[in-house]
């Protein structure tokens, strides 16, 4: 027995893997209590997913880490750099056709920590395979937003049954991020006008615990300084 | 202080049109990050400008048709124009795709005079159906200015020694430096010539390394002095493609590592270049050579950037559109055995300076410039900038506004210019009325068409006074299902640029929270909506 404990001593990392994360924002630590695992697949969605995603992407942006978003529709910058994401560390690649699509990712993964994808259509599985890999060895992370669609994205999701996994990700992403329940501040029938909102955040995924965690985000900025209203 | 060469600068007008294949005589905008870069002289007419928004040229003319730039497609345009260049003067030197310069002197002497070397240039562009613009003169700087002021079918040719003079009345603005002209302007030196007559250590103090390029340029010289020996044949770089690249992208891959080493060379003797000869060599023994200049930027990216343009420009010469880099059959048995079949496979790539000056300008910053992550996340965004094409990786930057779109994408390759700051250094908002924080997550880019709709399903109008006809109580995306307002505030009307008949444009915007818990942004514009952001 004390043979198999010193072989065991020998042959474990020198730096454990739950180790090795990017920090993230305080309002996300009950769904990311160690942060962003390295090499790990992140999936976003719901409604708010994007609020959700400049949320994430403050921290590790803002303590020098670099991040690149691939085909990513319609962002609004000014909402990110007011979540707190530095803009000055955040590359935009456009929409790379499908049969580029991986050989892309993979190589941004060389050179970012964090790589942002929203991919056109589902990803197979071979690639998927290949990217998460190469996540690990590199030590970055994939975080896979959902699509919105306007038309159709109004629809409430249920709260806590998130889905399984994304639907163009193959494989159950390692946490899954689901924003619901968005309540907005400030905002009357005709009077006022949006001032802040929190949304309820939903982890479950492979490498969470059976209960999902919960987590409540304020998306609230800075009241406004200047006359609202001039024409 | 050696006078600068006799250049003969050729320009083709509208080149990311022309290249596209639209007829100048319809109103075509060239777009890219959602801003023109290029027009046709009908659309011109029309009131659509470089700079302009693509929604905004699309208002002020809207039978302009809106194609998205491609540089790799202007390049491989241009292989054409060359190709029937290489007929006049074996020296050219690519400058962009759509210009390019060559020195006036050896094929003066062979065609018998400036006037008919110039007439000969027209005669070969007018066989490929073009027009250019012709300009000779004492350096590039004067005699691309010449070429972008001439007349199209006049060409201007500046009396050798007369630069200086010819460039004096005009505006500083052709200098292209946008911060330094904005700061002569305010100075009170509008004209080239006002600048060129400072003293050159006043202009070295106040304006530094860069200004005194521009000093230089003003004066007609060279941004550089030229250099008078030859470049030391170490610093040449090449390499072997182990096994031939048969395709571009293959290609591309191997020239950014190539161009990294040969720029790391020249650093590491505090050079630098604003020439360089680009050489490949297929597996059948075919070169296919290219001089590029550039007086300012010869940066690794824009290097691999010109091998790919090179090879890509080439291999249209035969169209193949699989991107396979084979030409014609071989017949010959001293070929090895596998690429037999890809005579044209490129097995070397060589970068050979043409002309090294002195860097200056280019130090590090003090704590040694970049971190090693932001090396890296570079690097790799380079090598996929290669794979894509410049304009496919950007970064965000701020910019002012009052609407939801305040930023601009911009290749990471350049310089950010000088845009409209989005505050004030003491932080308060220079854009009074614009919308309040928070700012909507997603901005919808061209906004998509919407409905809204009352209690009585009569579409929601604001009137003159600014006040919305009904409060709304259902919208509809893009044809899509209807969804109940759970609350809305607005109308906030906008009247932009009211003093411009073309620019003008009302508006009134809306906020309003769906069922669900999406709220939007929606504007009314000429009693149509439109959905311009979510706060998703």
């Amino acid at each position: 027995m004390s043979n198999l404990a010193a072989l065991r001593e020998m042959v474990a990392p020198t730096s454990l893997r739950g180790e090795r994360t990017f920090e993230v924002a305080r309002s996300l630590k009950e769904v990311l209590p160690g942060g962003i695992a390295t090499g790990s697949v992140i999936s976003v969605g719901g409604t708010g997913a994007t609020s959700l995603l400049w949320t994430l992407l403050a921290h590790p942006t803002s303590t020098g880490r670099w991040a690149a978003m691939v085909g990513v529709d319609s962002p609004g910058w000014t909402a990110a750099a007011e979540a707190g994401v530095d803009l000055d560390h955040v590359v935009v690649v456009a929409a790379p056709t499908a049969s580029r699509w991986p050989t892309v990712i993979a190589a941004l993964i060389d050179g970012f920590e964090l790589v942002v994808v929203q991919p056109r259509l589902a990803v197979k599985a071979g690639p998927a395979r290949r990217i998460a890999s190469r996540l690990r060895e590199r030590g970055s992370a994939l975080v896979v937003v959902d699509r919105l669609d306007p038309t159709v994205a109004m629809r409430p999701t249920t709260r806590h049954r998130p889905a399984p996994h994304h639907p163009t990700w193959p494989e159950p992403a390692d946490v899954v991020l689901s924003a619901t329940d968005r309540t907005w501040r400030g905002i009357g029938s005709g009077h006022g006008h949006l001032r802040g909102s929190t949304l309820t955040v939903v982890s479950s995924g492979r490498r969470r615990s059976a209960r999902p965690q919960v987590s409540v985000v304020d998306t609230a900025v800075v009241e406004s300084a200047g006359p609202l209203l001039a024409s | 202080m050696n006078a600068p060469q006799r250049l003969v600068a050729v320009l083709c007008r509208d080149w990311p049109v022309v290249a596209s294949e639209r007829s100048l005589e319809r109103p075509v905008a060239v777009v890219t990050a959602n801003r023109v870069v290029a027009t046709s002289p009908v659309a011109r007419r029309h009131g659509v400008t470089v700079g302009l928004r693509r929604r905004e040229a699309q208002r002020r003319c809207p039978s302009v048709e809106v194609v998205s730039r491609d540089t790799d497609r202007e390049a491989r345009a241009f292989t054409r124009v060359l190709t029937a260049l290489d007929a006049v003067t074996a020296r050219l030197e690519v400058v962009r795709p759509g210009l390019v310069v060559f020195p006036a002197r050896g094929p003066s002497r062979f065609f018998g005079g400036e006037d008919a070397v110039v007439e000969r240039v027209r005669g070969v562009l007018v066989g490929l159906g073009l027009t250019a613009s012709i300009g000779v003169a004492d350096g590039a700087f004067a005699a691309v200015t010449a070429a972008r002021r001439s007349p199209v079918a006049l060409p201007v040719v500046v009396g050798a020694g007369e630069s200086a003079v010819w460039l004096a009345p005009l505006p500083v603005g052709e200098l292209g430096m946008a911060e330094l002209c904005d700061v002569l302007g305010r100075l009170g030196l509008l004209t080239l010539g006002s600048f060129a007559a400072l003293a050159v250590g006043d202009v070295t103090a106040r304006f530094g390394v860069d200004g005194v390029r521009a000093h230089r340029l003003a004066n007609g010289l060279d941004a550089d002095p030229r250099a008078l020996v030859d470049p030391p044949p170490d610093l040449t770089a090449t390499t072997e493609v182990d096994p031939p690249a048969e395709r571009v992208d293959q290609a591309a891959f191997v020239a950014k590592a190539l161009a990294d080493d040969f720029c790391a060379r020249l650093a590491g003797r505090g050079a630098s270049c604003a020439r360089v000869r680009v050489v490949a060599e297929t597996v059948g023994g075919e070169l296919i050579e290219r001089v590029w200049r550039d007086e300012c930027s010869l940066t690794p990216l824009a290097i691999a950037q010109r091998i790919r343009w090179q090879l890509d420009g080439w291999l249209a010469t035969t169209a193949r559109d699989d991107g396979r880099l084979y030409r014609g059959v071989v017949t010959t048995d001293d070929v090895a055995g596998d690429f037999a079949d890809h005579p044209a496979a490129i097995c070397r790539i060589t970068l050979v300076p043409e002309e090294v000056g002195v860097a200056a300008g280019a130090q590090l910053g003090f704590w040694g410039g970049r971190s090693d992550a932001a090396q890296r996340a570079l690097a790799a965004a380079e090598r996929v900038a290669t794979m894509l094409g410049e304009e496919q990786v950007t970064r965000p930057v701020l910019v002012g506004g009052r609407g939801p779109q305040r930023h601009r994408l911009v290749p990471i390759g350049s310089e950010i210019e000088p845009g409209r700051a989005p505050d004030r250094d003491d932080g308060a908002p220079v854009w009074p009325g614009r919308l309040p924080s928070p700012s909507p997550a997603r901005v919808w880019d061209p906004p998509l068409p919407a409905h809204v709709v009352d209690a009585h399903d009569r579409s929601v109008a604001v009137g003159g006074r600014g006040v919305a006809s009904a409060a709304p109580s259902r919208i509809s995306i893009r044809g899509g299902p209807w969804f109940e307002v759970v609350a809305w505030a607005g109308p906030w009307t906008s009247d932009e640029r009211w003093w411009d008949p073309v620019g003008h444009r009302r508006r009134a915007r809306f906020q309003v929270v769906a069922e669900g818990g999406v709220a939007h942004l929606l504007t009314i514009e000429d009693r149509r909506w439109w959905l311009e952001a979510t706060y998703d």
